[in-house]
């Protein structure tokens, strides 16, 4: 196969080292040269005030391994992404099948539900820690107290702060799901649902044996988009809980941050981020392998 | 010919774009270096108030004309949630503080870890007979000196008078003047004006009493008991049946009685939305503009007897500093006896010229003399300082999760101290 | 009949529970920026009490607040501009120019596409540091542009360069255009759209950045807009709540008021960005 290049094939060669050579250049110095330190700190005894107190091994590893905190931090993240993934597809994808038409009540539900979606995570965060107040004043207890219910208080109570975060997330981002959903069902093969309809199915049969199957390639992949996105929820539990109550909102990505910038434990800190690394590439390969049978339903 | 010339205008953006980002940095790092003119010095410090920074800015004014240089002072204000995490961050870059205050509670990882430059010689003008020792004892290691606090100051309670006639209950100063002062009798005034008033009876000092200053909430109350969170000699004492029923007082005051401002809420004293609350001088200026009558006495008694709590902060110089020599010079001039007095109505000292001369019973304009030495002269020399640890910060981090489990209105206070007990052994032997 | 207008009732009843679900909570922010501190924990009302437009005045005082936001402004152009123009030229090159190495490069860099910040944040904090670039702005433009969303962009692009005809590079190659040449004069125009999804999706997520500013910056004059509504506190630590909600107020409104403008375009980007 190996052949001299014309010149001008070098030249086009030249060209395309030269326009991916920015990308790439930056890719390495701020993507595979902190990657590769990550792991190399994650084998020191790091501390931000005293320095790099040299190599220890898998030091970090046994610690990581006997930490009670670890294992919370972990089971919370996964109680955070069963609370968001579910309720954001189930509520997405409801509304984008229910939705469907293009009347004007969709355009406005379209407008609003994207509202959350372009405003600043820092700010949708703020609002609901006053609207998740607890006692009479917080607006959402208020309108509760109308219909006779007694609020909790919501982000310092035990298993409500953690509902109170899912909630806040899912109505973040709720907005980007439905469009991409949206899309997908306006572009079910329309012959299909008629010859469905003609055959006499139901709509529960039209929508569990005809349109569901038809979506599932584009539900898993905004599935596991989310998933991704739940790994990585910081402001939302920064701002309204701090990892609190009883360090029930201690998620992963929050107790990196901890160790490292709060109790300065650098190398610890990224041993927990390496982990974080080996939960996303499963995740991302998941998610690859999902796309290629995805595209093969396509063809 | 066209496109190779905009083959040239791309490469000079990209050029331009690799270029902006070492200019970038340098460019603001520029500011931050020395050669001729003003030595720049960047002083960091987690008050906001304008008034407290413009009399840090005459100290560093007069130091400058005193030692015949121009000194550019910048003050950075950190939140004080964030302090150290902020403080330990900028500390590792360029743009470091030369000077900055140390929280009592880091001051040990700060010592230890050799960021704060070593003072003796900058001291040594100052007679040792006026700084109290034991004030002094945080900021020491091995006989040298790191730091100076530049503020010991006891908590005290302040109340609101209006909500006490509301309730028609005597003030604490006329209880301490009877010498009923104790923690039962400020747990029924608290319980009587929330009654009477539907208004709060207490707020926890800056209302973080539940979790960031969780030891400067309790502490007053365990020690007044007989307990204590631990002692610098690695006893744990979180567990004894003497803190026990000290926190347990602070409990039914929150969850029996329901007349603690609770955690989440954000109703503050000093708008009006609690009768009384924890502070120290430096809250004093907040009372300035509010509408109500109010009143100031020492924290209560318990079984012990008074024991006062201080808070001490101390400044301290960058020992990695590009102008280390002028900092270290400058925390000495900010600490001498003149600004010292002159500091005193906002953070009281650990001078005994300063806390004996009668200038000082008048330093805080809003404080009459007599209130001054009962709340505040009476407890800095008694007073203790909050236990510390050079692991402080990992032992915050992992108690606070412990800690949390007391505020709910079931919690077990034995089974949750034995939880913050065990946290404490981890770190402190 | 009876059903369809019962189908039409509900179909409203479900739009308007929407509407007010998602409308309350910028209702309520905008009414209480508007109230006094006590007033925000006083029973919730539709209107503010007490039209207090001296928090919108007072913002500017207690933080350098006009400072936070021409940073993030500054921030979000360079992020962006960057952004666009660097995975421009790298989409277009992965998608036409052949070069040897050219997938299995194109491959390594999607690795950058799942790697969340997260993960590298700590070590990217020391090697800023040594670079000097802590408490800068310069972290904080560069890491829109090649970090993940860099990648991500980059994809987006190739995957729309492939599907440009080849007839027109063609015809542009015999008129004696350079490679450089068709991308500028042929493929920037006829790409505009796609070029527009991409800054979108990049501006968002630069103007959405939270943890990247935490970290890097720490000086106040440096801050961007989430830094500064996270730090309307007062010198203990309080937060001063009014203020806090008129400066999420004045963060808020443009970026609505941009997207209620260009709502079509925005809505179609965000489709693309469930390709990722």
């Amino acid at each position: 196969m190996k052949k001299k290049m014309t010149k001008l094939e070098r030249g086009e060669a030249l060209t395309g080292y030269l326009f991916i050579l920015p990308q790439m250049a930056g890719f390495i110095v701020l993507v595979l040269v902190p990657l590769v330190m990550v792991f190399t700190y994650s084998f020191e005894s790091r501390n931000l005030l005293f320095g790099n107190m040299g190599f220890t091994g898998l030091d970090n590893y046994k610690t990581l391994i006997g930490d009670d905190l670890f294992y919370m931090t972990l089971k919370n993240t996964v109680i955070f992404s069963l609370g968001v993934v579910p309720l954001n597809l189930v509520l997405s994808l409801a509304l984008a099948l229910y939705l469907g038409s293009a009347s004007t009540g969709t355009k406005i539900v379209r407008s609003v539900i994207f509202l959350p979606v372009i405003t600043s995570g820092v700010a949708w965060a703020i609002v609901f820690t006053y609207l998740f107040q607890g006692g009479e004043a917080g607006p959402i207890n208020y309108i509760l107290s109308l219909i006779g219910i007694e609020g909790p208080n919501w982000l310092h109570e035990k298993g409500w702060a953690m509902f109170a975060v899912v909630v806040s997330r899912v109505l973040k981002n709720l907005g980007t799901n439905v469009l991409i959903f949206m899309g997908a069902v306006m572009n079910l093969p329309q012959d299909v649902l008629e010859a469905g309809r003609i055959d006499g199915a139901t709509r529960p049969i039209l929508f569990w044996k005809i349109k569901l199957p038809l979506l599932m390639p584009s539900i898993l992949m905004v599935m596991i988009v989310t998933v991704i996105g739940s790994m990585r929820v910081f402001d939302t539990i920064k701002l309204m809980t701090d990892g609190g109550p009883e360090g029930s909102t201690m998620v992963l990505v929050y107790y990196i941050y901890h160790q490292a910038f709060r109790t300065f434990n650098i190398g610890y800190a990224s041993t927990i981020a390496v982990v974080l690394f080996f939960i996303v590439l499963l995740l991302t390969i998941a998610q690859w392998a999902l796309r290629r049978r995805a595209s093969y339903y396509e063809d | 010919m066209r496109s190779s010339l905009k083959m040239r205008v791309l490469c000079a953006l990209l050029a331009l774009l690799m270029l902006s980002v070492p200019v970038m940095a340098g460019g603001s790092q520029e500011s931050g270096s020395t050669s001729s003119g003003p030595v720049r010095i960047k002083i960091a410090t987690w008050t906001s108030n304008p008034d407290q920074i413009a009399l840090l800015q005459s100290f560093v004014d007069e130091f400058a004309a005193k030692e015949g240089i121009e000194v550019a002072a910048e003050f950075e204000s950190i939140e004080f949630g964030e302090y150290n995490t902020k403080l330990s961050l900028e500390l590792q870059g360029s743009q470091a503080p030369d000077v900055f205050w140390v929280l009592e509670t880091s001051a040990p990882a700060f010592i230890e870890s050799g960021l704060l430059a070593p003072l003796d010689a900058e001291l040594a003008e100052y007679n040792p007979e006026d700084l109290s020792a034991k004030a002094m004892e945080l900021w020491q290691k091995d006989g040298v000196t790191y730091a100076v606090p530049f503020s010991t100051s006891p908590f005290f309670m302040i109340y609101n008078a209006d909500l006490f006639a509301a309730a028609g209950i005597d003030t604490p100063d006329k209880l301490v003047a009877e010498g009923k002062w104790d923690w039962n009798a400020f747990r029924a005034a608290s319980k009587a004006i929330k009654d009477a008033t539907g208004v709060w009876g207490y707020q926890t000092v800056d209302g973080g009493g539940y979790d960031v200053r969780i030891l400067h909430n309790l502490c007053p109350i365990i020690r007044s008991y007989g307990g204590d969170a631990w002692t610098n000699d690695g006893q744990i004492l979180i567990n004894t049946p003497e803190s026990v029923e000290a926190v347990q007082l602070f409990h039914d005051m929150v969850y029996v009685d329901g007349s603690v401002v609770p955690p989440g809420d954000q109703s503050d004293f000093f708008s009006g939305a609690a009768a009384m609350t924890a502070a120290q001088v430096s809250r004093v200026s907040k009372l300035t503009d509010v509408d109500f009558a109010w009143g100031v006495a020492p924290m209560p008694a318990g079984p012990m007897g008074d024991v006062p709590i201080t808070g001490q902060a101390g400044i301290g110089a960058f020992s990695k500093g590009k102008n280390v020599d002028v900092a270290k010079k400058l925390v000495a001039y900010m600490t001498n006896e003149e600004c010292v007095a002159r500091m005193a109505g906002i953070w009281p000292p650990a001078r005994y010229s300063v806390l004996e001369s009668p200038d000082f019973l008048t330093s805080q304009p809003l404080l009459t003399a007599d209130q001054m030495s009962m709340a505040v002269a009476g407890s800095i020399e008694t007073g203790r300082v909050l236990p510390s640890h050079v692991m402080y910060p990992q032992i915050e981090v992992e108690s606070r999760i412990v800690w949390d489990r007391l505020w709910n209105p079931n919690a077990d206070v034995q089974a949750v101290l034995d939880g913050v007990a065990e946290v404490y052994a981890k770190y402190i032997k | 009949m009876k059903t369809k207008i019962l189908n039409k009732t509900i179909y409203y009843v479900i739009v308007a529970a929407i509407v007010v679900v998602f409308i309350y909570p910028f209702w309520w922010m905008v009414t209480n920026s508007l109230n006094s501190i006590n007033e925000i924990f006083g029973k919730p009302t539709l209107l503010p009490k007490s039209w207090m437009w001296q928090n919108y005045i007072e913002i500017f005082r207690v933080q350098p607040f006009a400072r936070h936001y021409l940073n993030t402004i500054i921030v979000a152009l360079l992020g962006t501009g960057g952004n666009v123009l660097v995975s421009a030229l790298s989409g277009y090159a992965f998608a036409r120019l052949r070069f040897p190495g050219r997938s299995a490069l194109f491959v390594l860099l999607l690795t950058a596409l799942m790697m969340p910040i997260e993960v590298t944040i700590v070590p990217m904090y020391f090697m800023m540091n040594s670079i000097g670039a802590n408490d800068t702005l310069v972290p904080l433009i560069l890491i829109p542009v090649f970090c993940s969303q860099g990648a991500f962009s980059a994809f987006l692009l190739r995957q729309h360069f492939i599907t440009v005809p080849k007839e027109l590079e063609e015809a542009a190659r015999l008129d004696g255009l350079k490679p450089a040449g068709i991308f500028f004069r042929i493929m920037l125009p006829i790409s505009v759209p796609v070029l527009a999804s991409a800054a979108i999706l990049a501006f968002l997520s630069v103007w959405n950045m939270y943890l990247e500013p935490l970290v890097f910056v720490s000086s106040i004059g440096k801050f961007t807009l989430p830094l500064s509504l996270a730090n309307f506190n007062d010198t203990y630590g309080l937060p001063q709540w009014n203020l806090q909600l008129a400066a999420t107020t004045l963060s808020v409104i443009p970026v609505m008021a941009f997207y209620l403008i260009f709502q079509t375009k925005i809505s179609n980007a965000m489709v693309t960005s469930g390709m990722k």
